[in-house]
């Protein structure tokens, strides 16, 4: 069942007058949840600020057509995985070969942010998240900290409960083993 | 349980060595980042509109408010939809399978197909009575068996026959006193048996002994 503040969101957003206001209100409520999903992704700020404003204009050009047969945030987390994943496959392509293979392209951005700190425990499950595939990397994230319920995350991801849960559990492991082999 | 209770459980039985809660996120973001986004947010949607020529903004607005905009639909369509589609649901003929005549004769035809086919197939592989047709019997038999092995029957058939015994030879002797050689070799040119023998050495030689 929708969240009775988006409906309301949805009804001012579909009249002219107040569609603006409405807009800005449903930005303000889900900017920073949608934020820190799509950085956990794309590690960089400036990647991040673009991909996230992508997602708005995509949701104000998309959202009259919105069906509310799902929450609305899960549809606004489904829009955000998919520019995440249009944007990595784009930047796999550019990648250019590395100089050395001891580090992964993704380390070396996590290492050069300036506040980072091998020692601290949020860095190294940063990198150890950063090992995961793509796809188990989402799953994770999603469950670990943004607390998804798995229905919820199978109609983001478009995969099933199932699938969800043995991906979650994979990579709980290989994250732990990451941790404690450190 | 609460899906935040059940993801802590989850973790301890899965990964006890992870910790929970989450700690806070490493990376840092620009101060005063998150209250400028849906200004900035909400300034390039106006500038992407206003790119737009006028007439097109207005005909975009035009679709936004009034559904299915410009294409126009009969009035109480959607309410009478269903019961349209039910109706014609009940309507469409059912023909039933046993009242189609093509299917019918098909069918019909394909079973007589059969049983000529089967019928031939049997009349093939049946094997002849050897009294009541002892000719079809010998012709039966004779295909199961392979053409090198029939002539090389024929051939050592031949070679025994024309092998006499001693008494025969005798006998043959007694009869042919009085007939001369040239006059049975004439004999045997006449019926040919001297042809079907000469392919072995000494062929005439054997018979005139």
């Amino acid at each position: 069942m929708a969240d009775y503040a988006d409906i309301e969101l949805l009804h001012r957003f579909r009249v002219p007058a107040t569609r603006d206001a409405a807009f800005t209100d449903l930005i303000k409520k889900y900017q920073e949840r949608l934020y820190w999903h799509i950085r956990r992704m794309v590690l960089s700020h400036e990647d991040a600020n673009d991909l996230l404003q992508n997602v708005f204009i995509r949701v104000w050009n998309a959202l009259d057509k919105f069906r509310e047969e799902s929450q609305l945030y899960t549809w606004l987390y489904r829009i955000a995985t998919n520019e995440c994943l249009s944007f990595l496959e784009q930047q796999k392509k550019k990648a250019t070969l590395a100089l050395s293979d001891d580090e992964s392209g993704v380390e070396r951005q996590l290492k050069a942010d300036a506040h980072f700190d091998a020692q601290k425990l949020e860095w190294k499950l940063q990198l150890a998240i950063q090992q995961l595939p793509e796809k188990q990397r989402l799953v994770f994230s999603l469950r670990y900290f943004d607390e998804m319920p798995y229905e919820e995350m199978s109609k983001v991801l478009d995969t099933t409960e199932g699938a969800l849960k043995a991906s979650y559990h994979h990579a709980a492991k290989k994250i732990e083993r990451f941790l404690l082999d450190d | 349980m609460s899906e935040q209770q059940q993801i802590k459980q989850e973790l301890a039985t899965l990964a006890p060595g992870l910790p929970v809660p989450s700690p806070a996120m490493p990376f840092s973001v620009p101060g005063g980042y998150f209250e400028q986004l849906p200004a900035a947010v909400m300034d390039r949607i106006r500038l992407e509109e206003d790119e737009l020529p006028e007439i097109l903004r207005t005909l975009k607005e035009k679709n936004r408010s009034v559904a299915g905009w410009p294409f126009e639909v009969p009035t109480g369509y959607f309410d009478q939809a269903q019961d349209t589609i039910a109706t014609r649901q009940h309507k469409t003929p059912v023909i039933s399978f046993h009242k189609r005549p093509f299917l019918k004769y098909a069918v019909a035809a394909a079973v007589l197909l059969m049983l000529f086919g089967v019928g031939r197939w049997y009349q093939q592989t049946k094997t002849p009575d050897i009294e009541t047709d002892p000719e079809s019997w010998v012709r039966k038999e004779i295909e199961k068996e392979s053409t090198d092995k029939i002539e090389s029957y024929v051939e050592a058939t031949l070679i025994e026959s024309s092998e006499l015994s001693s008494d025969d030879k005798k006998e043959i002797a007694l009869l042919t006193n009085d007939i001369s050689q040239e006059e049975i070799l004439y004999l045997l040119n006449e019926t040919a048996l001297l042809s079907t023998t000469s392919n072995e050495s000494g062929g005439q030689q054997k018979i005139l002994n």
